[in-house]
């Protein structure tokens, strides 16, 4: 019973930050498999969490690693998802912000829009991007800076001037 | 661009992060739970099937070398067999003597 009520606190702390996460990376049409595959693996291996890093950046590495382990698998859905983009691209003229912004989004590589969403949505700090993905920090600033420039790249084609 | 008016863009204009369905803990919970006994079955089964097999082979060993005979109808026999022994080397003895007497009466 306890531990019932442990994880349901943990899950109340972390669900709308993960799921977030997921949904950004990942889109909908999975999201409820990646959020009980993320929060299973971090369970199970909780007594591996040694406080070298917030709890925080933790699980968000479990789901990150999640999102591209099962893009991994879906890799060519996920091919094919590019394509639509692709070809929404010639109909610039009546693309909407939103379908802008996640044409934006579509552009980049799966460890681009990663640190997009922690730096932008989750406005984590450069050194706690570094830690979730567990890359050096200086590769964290050179692929905000390339997917700034893609995004802006693709935003200007669509005649967006931010 | 700067970041920030490209943050306002992406934060005004993507889609919102759907809510959590009801029940979405409870079932992870349940999942939980489920793969636990899981593992329980992957640990607890072999260690049935090894203990049935360890136990069929310690029976079947004893079987092929029969029953234990008891140590004292062991030491039984072998007194009752040296006795036998022992017997019939004084009768061969007596014989012997009976012989040597009557050629000695002969003289």
């Amino acid at each position: 019973m306890k531990d019932s009520e442990d994880f349901a606190k943990f899950y109340e702390a972390y669900e709308s930050k993960v799921r977030g996460l997921l949904f950004r990376l990942a889109g909908e049409s999975h999201l409820a498999d990646l959020i009980q595959e993320t929060f299973l693996k971090a369970w199970e291996s909780r007594s591996r969490f040694r406080n070298e890093s917030r709890p925080s950046t933790w699980i968000y590495r479990i789901a990150y690693n999640s999102a591209v382990d099962f893009l991994r698998k879906k890799k060519d859905s996920v091919s094919a998802k590019t394509t639509d983009v692709e070809y929404d691209s010639q109909i610039e003229n009546e693309l909407s912000n939103k379908e802008l912004a996640e044409g934006a989004l579509q552009v980049l590589s799966l460890e681009q829009r990663a640190v997009v969403v922690l730096f932008y949505f989750d406005e984590l700090k450069l050194e706690e991007i570094a830690a979730t993905l567990q890359i050096p920090l200086g590769t964290v600033k050179s692929r905000i800076s390339s997917a700034k420039l893609k995004m802006n790249e693709f935003l200007k084609q669509k005649g967006v001037h931010l | 661009m700067s970041h920030d008016s490209l943050r306002d863009f992406l934060k005004q204009n993507l889609d919102e992060i759907p809510q959590a369905p009801i029940g979405e803990r409870q079932s992870i919970w349940r999942a939980i739970e489920s793969r636990k006994k899981f593992y329980w079955g992957w640990f607890a089964i072999p260690v049935a099937i090894a203990a049935t097999a360890m136990g069929i082979f310690l029976s079947t060993k004893e079987s092929v070398r029969g029953p234990k005979a008891p140590v004292e109808s062991l030491v039984n026999s072998e007194e009752s067999y040296l006795f036998e022994e022992w017997e019939e080397l004084m009768q061969e003895n007596d014989m012997d003597s009976e012989v040597i007497s009557f050629f000695e009466k002969g003289k």
